[in-house]
């Protein structure tokens, strides 16, 4: 796998490797050479594993999160930019290749990209530069400080000299890298903080951009999945007389999870899994519906011993114990893009193209199923030794056609391979849309009863949450002396997953909403209530200002229309949306507007925050409005987008998202907008009707019964 | 198996398939365009927008069949440089997230520019509403649509 640099290449890695560059740089051109035409090897500058500059003057930067939308692409190399002093129209950009010994474990979820990205693009960019001054220094015997880095050309402060970052790779490849370098004052940054468009963005608009389902290679073929539409249930006999007479179709393949039928291209396949006579045996799921789950999550919550007496000594100074149960469905991710993944095992190396979000896990799975389990363990323990990826497995990540969590799972990348290896042929194995909706890795269902108690003023003294179904309590931010939380983690056979904001999207909703209750009760203003609870919280109180605000908080609203808000911290990041609204029995809901506010701190690239918040909003929404998992005799009831409607352009309300502005390191944008947006809209319907809505998503006969 | 002959963005192609092979397939896996996406298989997403003799279609929902003879535009044939005025408007108010409905979004997008050169917003609500865009860019798609519409909409 690593053969495409040259020995003297290698000397020099382990020349930089022992300067003590320490881990960010240390042998991390490695992985990057590969890239690199091996031809011109030697002359490239490949300072770490996120840069590479040719004599040509071409720029490269190696992005090693993956580019699912929320603009990675853009914003990454825009910190290495800053640092390197040059413009983004400079640079190309390129999805890293996957090596965990130079990027480490290759993951892109929990809206960490940034975050995690803010010191280490920014170092690379600044290492290359300063290695770039040195190398001119050198040539023009004159001391660094006399070199000047801008615009992708060293000058000599007098003037007199100047050369491209081409010009000077070669030379920069044999300087030393430096240990300790300066990074820019933000007073000096000329990109952080505006905003770039999309790098490649043309890409999307004229059908050139590469998407897992696009990829071909010579002889592939294409197969598609049937699962067991019970959870958990296997193929007892399968007749593919019918299938395998479709034209086009070569063979049926039954593997861990399903019957695959492979065939010359997708629409043979499609009917070729069509045409399929299957007895399934069910297996141990085929009772179970959301009615049945409800029951089971009641009957934990009941059970949950040991509560009652704690939950009564911890309520002793109160003077008025509320409670409330919340609930929440299934939601499916829906991404556009299908599930999809392509396997071509060859040469004793199994190659895979994959649009996911855990590309280090498509490498390991890749590698379990693809070589014998004796082969596995060993290059396993001998990896885990040396902290190496597996050889013989090359993962290419592509352009993801939407995330949102679904593809941290790599169920797909598992049946690529199997049905590669049967197939003894390149294979690209693409889930129906069916299958896609039935057979995902949902957010779970969950039920919360709340309970606090309350002073004489209203005030809660306590709170405490059950979560059932749930991974995580919500953590408590307001100002409540006694509070805190439990959850019931419960099996009930439907596969489970993050799903956008993971844990904050039913925390957000069941938190902001038993909050507005208890400001209800209180005879407060929602705004008000929330506010004197939060001096702790800074940020969160400033965003909530602002959004209310904005959205005119306490002034005169047109005829019918009502304000809710809520607010929620997650991801080192702080947000308020405020929603307007009106209902009734003819209009039903119309959300007149949305008002969002955003503290991610350190902002990058302001445009992309912004397009986060609102496609945050309309994730939400969706989850809020629209759609829902629902399961019944062990299968999930819905199949497409007709039955788990996305939200149209049509349904969708004016945003108006807001940034405010700030200097704290940055946050995360991505998953943030979501959370806040279901309790918004509830809270409005309770000022709209007096009704409490406890149970997403909300339907008119929720609101009008 | 028969053949079919079709014009896809000006260039005359010939293909043999099943007669219900849909034209989405017939793009993507026979011609090797995969600019038109799939996603729902039944039509009520608009990923796979076309242009079917000036009609806006999901290529997904119509087969091979009843294409014979006729001219397609897809994605790529939309303009040589993606400089038509949707795909310019696009790329100034920074539509795109993932991308991958945003040909499906644009295709529909120019059909109605073509067809209501000044849509109000109830003509863009009735005829996007089809394109389905689970990231959430539809507040930035209105723009954008007004924007090509004040340069003019057509090529």
């Amino acid at each position: 796998m690593n053969s495409d640099h040259s020995p003297a290449r290698r000397e020099f890695l382990v020349t930089t490797a022992a300067a003590g560059t320490g881990l960010l740089l240390a042998f991390s051109l490695a992985s990057c050479a590969r890239s690199a035409s091996s031809d011109r090897g030697s002359k490239d500058f490949q300072p770490n594993g996120w840069l590479r500059i040719t004599p040509d003057n071409r720029i490269t930067v190696f992005v090693d999160e993956a580019e699912m939308g929320q603009g990675v692409h853009t914003a990454l190399p825009q910190l290495l930019a800053e640092e390197l002093e040059v413009d983004l129209t400079m640079i190309e950009v390129e999805q890293a290749p996957v090596d965990n010994s130079v990027y480490g474990w290759q993951s892109t979820g929990g809206s960490t990209s940034i975050r995690e990205g803010w010191e280490r693009f920014r170092q690379a960019g600044a290492v290359a530069r300063e290695m770039l001054i040195a190398a001119a220094a050198q040539t023009w015997q004159t001391p660094a400080e006399a070199c000047v880095a801008r615009d992708g050309v060293i000058t000599h402060i007098a003037g007199e000299r100047r050369a491209t970052y081409g010009e000077l790779a070669a030379m920069a490849a044999q300087m030393p890298v430096p240990g300790n370098v300066r990074l820019k004052e933000p007073g000096d940054f000329r990109l952080i903080g505006k905003s770039q468009p999309r790098v490649r963005g043309e890409d999307a608009l004229n059908g050139s951009a590469r998407y897992g389902v696009d990829v071909d290679i010579p002889g592939l073929l294409v197969a598609t999945i049937v699962h067991c539409p019970v959870f958990g249930g296997r193929a007892r006999e399968i007749d593919s007389k019918k299938a395998l007479a479709v034209s086009g179709v070569r063979q049926v393949v039954e593997i861990d999870s399903g019957v695959a039928v492979v065939a010359d291209h997708f629409w043979a396949a499609a009917k070729g899994a069509g045409a399929l006579d299957i007895v399934w045996d069910f297996g141990a799921n085929a009772d179970i519906s959301s009615r049945t789950i409800r029951q089971l999550f009641s009957r934990h919550a009941d059970d949950f011993a040991g509560m009652e007496q704690e939950l009564a000594v911890a309520l002793a100074g109160a003077d008025r114990k509320i409670e409330a149960e919340y609930h929440l469905p299934y939601q499916a991710h829906a991404t556009p893009e299908p599930m999809c993944c392509t396997v071509h095992i060859h040469d004793g190396i199994c190659e895979v193209w994959s649009p996911s979000q855990k590309p280090s896990e498509v490498q390991a799975v890749a590698a379990r199923f693809s070589m014998s389990s004796a082969e596995y363990l060993l290059q396993r323990a001998k990896n885990k030794l040396l902290k190496h990826s597996f050889d013989s497995v090359r993962v290419h990540n592509t352009l993801l056609g939407g995330g949102f969590g679904r593809r941290l799972k790599s169920d797909f990348v598992m049946e690529a391979v199997q049905i590669a290896k049967a197939a003894e042929a390149p294979v690209k194995l693409i889930w129906s849309r069916e299958q896609d909706i039935q057979h995902g890795y949902y957010r779970p269902a969950s039920l919360h009863r709340m309970t606090a108690g309350v002073d004489e003023n209203g005030s809660p003294v306590m709170w405490h949450q059950l979560a059932v179904g749930a991974s995580d309590y919500g953590s408590p931010y307001y100002d409540i002396p006694v509070s805190g939380g439990s959850t019931v983690d419960v099996n009930t056979g439907v596969p489970t997953g993050p799903w956008r904001s993971v844990s904050h999207s039913w925390n957000a909703f069941v938190v902001e909403g038993f909050i507005d209750e208890l400001a209800a009760h209180a005879g407060e203003d929602p705004l008000a209530f929330r506010l004197r609870l939060l001096k702790r919280q800074p940020r969160l109180k400033a965003v909530a200002e602002m959004a209310a605000e904005k959205a005119g908080w306490g002034e005169a609203l047109p005829q019918g229309h009502h304000l809710g808000i809520a607010i929620h911290p997650g991801f080192g990041s702080y947000v308020a949306q405020v929603v307007e609204l009106s209902a009734d029995k003819t209009d039903g809901i119309r959300i007149h507007r949305i008002v969002s506010v955003i503290d991610c701190g350190r902002v990058v690239n302001p445009d992309t925050v912004l397009a986060q918040m609102e496609g945050g909003i309309l994730f939400g929404l969706t989850a809020t409005l629209t759609s829902a998992i629902t399961i019944r005799k062990g299968r999930v009831e819905q199949s497409n987008f007709h039955d788990f409607p996305i939200l149209r352009i049509d349904e969708t309300p004016p945003i108006e998202a807001y940034i405010m502005p700030g200097e704290e390191s940055p946050g995360g944008v991505g998953e943030p907008g979501v959370p806040p947006i279901a309790p918004a809209v509830v809270n409005a319907l309770y000022a709209a009707s007096g009704v409490r809505i406890r149970e997403l998503p909300v339907t008119m006969d929720k609101l009008f019964s | 198996m028969a053949r079919w002959s079709l014009t896809v963005n000006g260039k005359p192609y010939e293909v043999e398939a099943e007669a219900d092979m849909p034209l989405l397939w017939v793009l993507r896996d026979l011609l090797g365009l995969t600019g038109t996406k799939f996603s729902c298989g039944i039509g009520v997403c608009g990923a796979c927008n076309v242009h079917l003799g000036g009609e806006l279609v999901p290529s997904c929902s119509i087969s091979v069949s009843a294409v014979n003879g006729r001219k397609v535009v897809t994605i790529e044939g939309l303009s040589k440089e993606t400089t038509h005025p949707v795909q310019q408007a696009w790329l100034e108010e920074q539509v795109s997230q993932c991308g991958y409905c945003q040909p499906g979004q644009i295709m529909a997008a120019a059909a109605l520019l073509e067809k209501i050169p000044r849509p109000t917003d109830a003509d863009i609500n009735r005829v996007m509403a089809r394109t389905l865009c689970r990231c959430g860019s539809y507040p930035r798609i209105r723009k954008a649509i007004q924007r090509a519409a004040a340069l003019g909409g057509k090529p």
